[in-house]
């Protein structure tokens, strides 16, 4: 959930969620991105999510412009939970992370390909203004084709 | 103009049961016919008043007994003294929706139509074109007949009716419990189920369930399910290790269809799509329905039709599709005088065959159609249209099937969700199958579905069952397995049909079966995360159920869509004495570099990878009566990669670092892919919906916008995040 005005309440959903059950009512096994505007869950978008079988990494795309954001209006803060439809459990990660889509405080968006047996090195940085607005926990590296669970998301804290 | 009497088209059991090869079991020596076999149908329960069902054949005798239907049903009916369907039971009532309260009672008279579908494809005496049960002969011959329903798979056999839903909504696994327990209670040789829930997994009840049945005695067939071929999502309970699921493929090779010459000059051919023959002769005035500005309307009002300028007797009316039931149309035209009513479609290929129109689906008002109903293409819509006025003349022609022997769109797909084992185990055709229509007494209807496929493979495991009769379930299940037809599947997949189109003539052959694990048959290796070469072996078993010896050759084959392996013997051939079982070591190996990475294609967005196979037992010697088997091997291999992330400097505010990244000692190159990692969870459920991390990365798209990705990650995995 994606508060982009600062009121403390969410003003979009961006969900991962069958394209079958959310379009037609049926599911049919393939899964997408929905972005939708609160409080009405009016559907602003949807498109191909990039979530593999056998693994424990979503991958949820969305324009800045479909949830709000602008160069002028960059920040937003989010939180996260999931639902299992196996057994109906929920699950929230406790707290609220913030970002700048425009500027943001730490190095993102970079992909590096490591090849077997290679090493590589990347440069990160913090952006010391942006940080005061909109803090991050570190870097999340996330690696498709690591061994499922904590493997696919290396941390890094900062501090 | 000339129109004769609506003659139906080829009914489905006539079109299906050939291209199965029943009518040779039937006629065999000895034959199988489904004698002294009891199926059970859980499914809507069946309309026993039906001719199919050796019942009255009148929609009055339907009515009377629908108007008592929760009062102990007519025993001529229905019972041990009825012709076919000997006992059953009403789980649920009429006005059960699965949101309310069941209310038993002892008569399991149908309300819906699905049951009494499926249970006459699986058991059928079938009715012919004169509208009476047919009575026989059983044979190769039988479809030399004309019939308004073709018999069933197993003709003779007993119909039990286990009624687990309501007129109309659906109904929970614990009812689907009590009705399998009912089955395994009265001794039935086989339940079919046509029903199910996607993403099935051994968590549902009515899984457990059907394993006790099979082991019980009782041989379980069960719907693959409707929902496409996406992995993970075949249903339960056909997901139980010893049941058989069914998927579905189409057994018509094609369709009646009408060349229309039109006075412009230009002749389009068109799909007959209910197959009303013979056609009018005579050229027919061209009129087509439009919207108030003009352009071609959809024709679902019948005021289109009965407003039209001088109205449109006699004429050829042309409408698009959209909006209400195709059908409606062709009911519409008639009722206004039409002679025949042309749909242009709006999308790729011709619109369905819909075989007889016998109601309209919008409004379940009956209605029979004898005016041919047209289906055109879309590139030819203008075409046809810019002939407003003119003429068309029809002849018939036949249109090929392109979805002959294809799988069914629908026909859902393995492997099974959580532990990745295959299902489904076999084919069936299930479109466009025409069985028992409701209250109609002697007439028929075309579904289509998985629902449709399961009773085709239930008769045929009664005919197995009746050809050895001492054979355990397991066995049977693995007769059914081990002949299954790849061949007969375009674009066969081994996670989406098993071992492919069931072979009712070498299952009931057969002497010998082939089986990695009793109840199961195939070799599931489940799911293995490969950081080296994978390898792995398991023993096949190869009993001989005959009195002669068997000799085979083994070989074994990757299929369709797998990723690259091989698969070594412990022995090439093998020779199997009567009564004896041979145990055979079978390695399958798969290089783990070669089994692909997470990238996403147009064709396979979830990057789903598996290695799939057929072991081949070829017999020698003329053994097994020349019957040759197989047994699907399956894995889902994840090609890992072991990208590691060290920090080298401080990462704080005002200060530089470094990402050192390395990949030892693995199988595949990895992508690191950097977020602002945002939010941070520990532990608190073992399930694969456990949150771990969360965060977000920032891609320039233009000065103004910026494309945000949101990566969740969590404790452990999952099949599919379809059900996460």
């Amino acid at each position: 959930m994606i508060d982009t005005n600062g009121d403390g309440v969410p003003d979009f959903l961006v969900a991962g969620f069958d394209i079958g059950a959310i379009l037609t009512g049926s599911f049919d096994g393939r899964y997408g991105s929905f972005v939708f505007a609160l409080p009405n869950f009016d559907l602003v978008n949807a498109r191909f999510a990039f979530a593999p079988t056998d693994s424990s990494t979503l991958l949820l795309p969305v324009r800045s412009d479909e949830i709000g954001l602008s160069v002028s209006n960059p920040r937003f803060a989010y939180m996260a939970a999931g639902y299992s439809l196996q057994d109906g459990s929920a699950d929230i990660i406790p707290g609220v992370a913030m970002f700048n889509a425009f500027t943001p405080s730490i190095t993102s968006g970079v992909a590096f390909v490591v090849p077997v047996g290679a090493r590589g090195t990347v440069p990160v940085s913090i952006d010391a203004s942006e940080w005061a607005n909109t803090p991050a926990l570190g870097l999340m590296i996330v690696v498709l084709d690591n061994s499922a669970g904590r493997g696919e998301a290396r941390l890094l804290a900062a501090g | 103009m000339s129109v004769s009497p609506v003659q139906a088209f080829s009914p489905a059991h006539t079109t299906t049961l050939p291209f199965l090869g029943v009518p040779a079991v039937w006629g065999g020596v000895p034959g199988f016919r489904g004698e002294g076999m009891k199926i059970a149908i859980i499914d809507t329960g069946i309309d026993y008043t039906h001719a199919n069902f050796g019942g009255p054949g009148t929609v009055a005798a339907f009515e009377t007994a629908f108007a008592n239907s929760a009062l102990p049903a007519d025993p001529s009916m229905f019972g041990p003294d009825a012709p076919k369907v000997k006992g059953g039971t009403d789980l649920v009532g009429d006005n059960y929706t699965g949101l309310n309260t069941e209310v038993p009672d002892p008569n399991p008279l149908d309300c819906n139509g699905h049951g009494s579908h499926t249970a006459g494809t699986a058991a059928g005496f079938g009715v012919t074109s004169a509208g009476a049960t047919y009575t026989g002969p059983y044979d190769a011959s039988t479809f030399s007949g004309s019939f308004n329903v073709g018999p069933g798979v197993a003709p003779l056999a007993d119909l039990y009716s286990v009624r687990v839903f309501g007129c109309s909504g659906f109904t929970s696994s614990q009812n689907v419990v009590t009705a399998i327990e009912w089955a395994v209670d009265h001794d039935m040789d086989v339940i079919s189920m046509s029903l199910g829930s996607d993403f099935g997994t051994t968590a549902d009840v009515s899984v457990e369930a059907s394993n006790n049945a099979a082991l019980a005695g009782t041989i379980v067939v069960a719907a693959a399910g409707n929902a496409g071929p996406s992995p993970y999502i075949v249903s339960a309970p056909g997901i139980a290790a010893r049941a058989i699921s069914v998927a579905a493929d189409d057994a018509t090779a094609s369709f009646p269809g009408a060349t229309m010459a039109l006075s412009t000059g230009t002749t389009l051919t068109t799909i007959n799509a209910n197959g009303i023959s013979p056609l009018p002769t005579d050229a027919l005035k061209i009129a087509v329905l439009r919207n108030a500005d003009g352009t071609p309307s959809l024709g679902c009002d019948p005021a289109e039709y009965t407003n039209f300028p001088g109205g449109v007797a006699g004429m050829l009316v042309v409408t698009q599709r959209g909006t209400c039931a195709r059908v409606a149309r062709a009911i519409y035209g008639e009722m206004a005088g039409a002679a025949a009513v042309a749909m242009v479609t709006n999308g790729p290929g011709y619109p369905p065959f819909e075989g007889p129109i016998t109601s309209n689906p919008d409004t379940g008002i009956p209605f029979t159609v004898t005016i041919p109903f047209l289906g055109v293409l879309l590139a030819d819509g203008p075409t046809l249209v810019a002939a407003d006025g003119g003429t068309g003349t029809l002849a018939a022609t036949t249109i090929a099937n392109p979805g002959f022997k294809a799988f069914a769109s629908f026909s859902s797909a393995g492997p099974q969700d959580l532990n990745s084992a295959l299902k489904p185990d076999i084919v069936a055709p299930g479109v466009s199958v025409q069985s028992t229509l409701i209250g109609s007494g002697t007439q028929g209807a075309r579904f289509s579905g998985t629902s449709m496929a399961t009773p085709h493979v239930a008769g045929i495991a009664a005919l197995v069952r009746e050809a050895h009769p001492s054979w355990t379930v397991a066995e049977v299940k693995a007769a059914i397995l081990n002949t299954g037809s790849s061949d007969l599947v375009n674009g066969y997949l081994v996670r989406r049909g098993g071992t492919g189109v069931v072979q009712p003539i070498p299952a009931t052959e057969t002497n010998v079966i082939a089986y990695f694990n009793p109840g199961a048959v195939s070799l599931n290796l489940g799911f293995q995360e490969l950081g080296q070469d994978f390898s792995q072996g398991a023993m096949l078993s190869i009993t001989n159920k005959g009195t002669s010896p068997a000799q085979f050759d083994l070989t074994a084959a990757s299929t369709p869509g797998s990723a690259p392996n091989t698969v070594t013997f412990s022995t090439a051939s093998v020779r199997v004495r009567p009564g004896k079982t041979v145990s055979v070591v079978v390695t399958v190996n798969v290089p783990a570099a070669t089994v692909g990475d997470s990238t996403p294609t147009s064709a396979n967005r979830q990057a789903f990878r598996n290695v799939a196979g057929l072991v081949t037992l070829t017999p020698t010697d003329g053994s097994n009566s020349g019957v040759v088997l197989h047994v699907a091997y399956y894995l889902v291999p994840r090609a890992l990669s072991n990208v590691q992330a060290v920090l080298n400097g401080q990462l704080s505010p005002g200060h530089r670092a470094n990402v050192r990244l390395s990949n030892p000692a693995t199988a595949i190159a990895g992508v690191a892919d950097f977020y602002a990692w945002g939010l941070s969870s520990r532990r608190t459920t073992a399930g694969s919906n456990d949150l771990r991390d969360a965060g977000v990365q920032s891609i320039p798209v233009s000065a103004t916008t910026r494309f945000l990705v949101f990566a969740v990650n969590t404790w452990y995995r999952w099949s599919t995040p379809s059900d996460n």
